[in-house]
């Protein structure tokens, strides 16, 4: 049996619109609320991302800082380790001592000194050194601006004048010091005879060259 | 099932019923019930006067919202779904007989309360229910029809929904006692009853055969004239009328003296059960009344029922509303649910399979 109900039918249909509306705005303001946190979450993780992303960059700079500062420092040491070589080979070869009784085994009576010059020094040059045989090289490395290879030209040599009575004992000089291991070549640079006092002398100027490591 | 009971049963996934509210010269009626298993039981019940007995306070949404709240609230009565009526005064019952010659039932309906009620018919609500009568043979039929103005039952809906409620449905009393009555005798469905619905200052009488109208009639008579009658006859006032009525029975000799003061005051009552009985005996080709259903105060009233039983020839058993579901857990209703017939017939709207 139908049940009275004395609500009008349009009025009925328009509170139901109404609730419809309102659980509909509900709906959009929870769509909005749930958007506009998710957008706020979205910023809050995108800010954080991006912090990251800063951290790592700067992380990335320090490293990329750190990397040029050690090819810096391997370029020093190399450099370092190239001089150390150099100021080994200048420590290396024969010492001064053993150059003295080198010189002084071939000494003669005749002639004498006048000066006496003993060098060892380093020279950056070209590196060619298999048509060298005086001193020895230490290969430098190649730079970045410089691509030519270059080495240290390790170079000791004495230089000598002196007088003699005659050339004879020049010569002979000469020859006993090519005899000594501690030499490998002696040039005479210049002679010139002149008079010295009451007798004819032999002025002269040598060159020697002292073998060092490698030559 | 109507669509509206599926879509109600639909929307209460927790067995929670509406709250049925009669708003009542006196005050507030409620009550509210619960599908519990397979049974029908009461959440909660009240009546409740208008504070300061004051009626005027329907007329203020604000001071009626507040009532309303607390009111409802301290009786534990749970959600803002209610079923409701109108106030009788606002509302005209009319049973039209009418033959549907091409018509709808509804045009024919339309058609006949313009008539009688003699205004637009755009300013009215009309529901109506069909009855059952002996003429649907030939066509022929009856209806119960509501007819309200439209205005009023949209200011009564904003002023509840003002209140905070949500009304599901806006019913007539008489439906209501309907149902109850089917509550009652859902045993025998079957059973052919006169319901004697007595409210405070008038009453209804409603014949059901099985579960439908054949006749709503309403009488010029309350349970406040059967207890100034015995008061005025025995000089007592109304209280001690009251307490009277309700002790004596038919075995005291108390019984028979107020059987025989109340004579004359049923007299009239009873004139018009016969009528009722025998215009209903007519609709549906002599079907007899199988009882008196008696509702209202008058139930605790044996000498009041006996009265009737001698006068009709009939057996009156009383309905008492709340004894129709398993009790709400610590809330025994007492005597105020002899009140709240309406109000239970409402609260059953949508908890029950109306045949």
């Amino acid at each position: 049996m139908h049940d009275l109900d004395l609500i009008p039918a349009d009025y009925r249909q328009l509170l139901q619109l109404q609730r419809w509306l309102i659980r509909l705005g509900l709906s959009a303001l929870l769509i909005v609320g749930v958007a506009s946190d998710s957008r706020v979450a979205l910023a809050v993780g995108i800010r954080s991302q991006e912090q990251a992303v800063e951290q790592l960059r700067a992380a990335e700079a320090l490293s990329l800082d750190r990397r040029a500062r050690l090819a810096t420092l391997r370029s020093q040491r190399e450099e370092l380790g190239s001089r150390l070589g150099v100021l080994e080979g200048l420590r290396g070869g024969a010492p001064a001592r053993q150059m003295l009784l080198a010189v002084d085994r071939a000494f003669g009576p005749d002639l004498w000194l006048l000066e006496w010059d003993f060098r060892r020094a380093g020279e950056l040059v070209e590196k060619q050194p298999e048509t060298e045989h005086a001193g020895y090289f230490v290969v430098v490395p190649a730079s970045a601006e410089d691509e030519r290879p270059r080495a240290w030209r390790l170079d000791t040599h004495m230089e000598m004048r002196g007088r003699a009575l005659h050339h004879a004992a020049l010569a002979g000089f000469v020859r006993r010091l090519v005899e000594q291991p501690e030499i490998l070549d002696v040039r005479i640079l210049n002679t010139q005879a002149r008079q010295y006092t009451s007798r004819q002398v032999v002025d002269f100027d040598l060159a020697v060259v002292v073998r060092s490591h490698g030559s | 099932m109507s669509t509206f009971t599926r879509l109600l049963r639909r929307v209460r996934p927790t067995g929670l019923g509406p709250i049925g509210l009669e708003l009542v010269p006196e005050g507030l009626r409620a009550v509210q019930l619960e599908q519990r298993g397979a049974e029908l039981a009461l959440v909660a019940s009240l009546r409740a006067g208008w504070p300061d007995g004051d009626p005027a306070v329907r007329e203020s949404t604000p001071a009626l919202r507040r009532f309303l709240r607390s009111a409802l609230g301290s009786a534990g009565l749970r959600g803002r779904r209610v079923i409701t009526t109108l106030a009788p005064s606002d509302v005209k019952l009319m049973v039209l007989n009418y033959q549907s010659r091409g018509d709808t039932d509804d045009q024919a309906i339309v058609s006949l309360v313009s008539e009688r009620v003699r205004e637009p018919v755009a300013e009215l609500v009309i529901d109506y229910s069909t009855m059952r009568t002996s003429g649907e043979k030939h066509g022929e039929k009856s209806a119960l029809v509501a007819v309200a103005r439209r205005e009023t039952v949209i200011e009564r809906l904003e002023s509840l929904r003002a209140c905070g409620l949500q009304v599901d449905a806006l019913e007539i009393a008489p439906g209501a006692v309907r149902r109850l009555i089917g509550r009652a005798t859902r045993d025998d469905p079957d059973e052919n009853a006169l319901a004697f619905h007595c409210q405070t200052g008038r009453s209804e009488l409603l014949v059901l055969w099985g579960r439908r109208f054949v006749l709503h009639r309403e009488v010029d008579l309350g349970a406040h004239d059967v207890i100034e009658a015995v008061g005025k006859a025995l000089s007592l006032d109304e209280d001690e009328a009251a307490h009277l009525l309700e002790g004596a029975s038919h075995s005291s000799e108390v019984g028979g003296t107020l059987r025989e003061v109340l004579k004359p005051t049923l007299y009239g009552l009873a004139e018009q059960v016969n009528q009722a009985v025998i215009y209903a005996a007519s609709q549906t080709h002599g079907a007899p009344i199988h009882c008196v259903r008696l509702l209202g105060v008058p139930r605790r009233w044996p000498a009041v029922a006996e009265l009737l039983a001698q006068l009709l020839e009939l057996p009156v058993r009383p309905v008492e509303p709340l004894a129709l579901f398993e009790p709400a857990p610590g809330r025994p209703p007492g005597r105020a649910g002899d009140e709240l017939a309406v109000a239970a017939g409402l609260a059953l709207r949508g908890m029950i399979q109306d045949a």
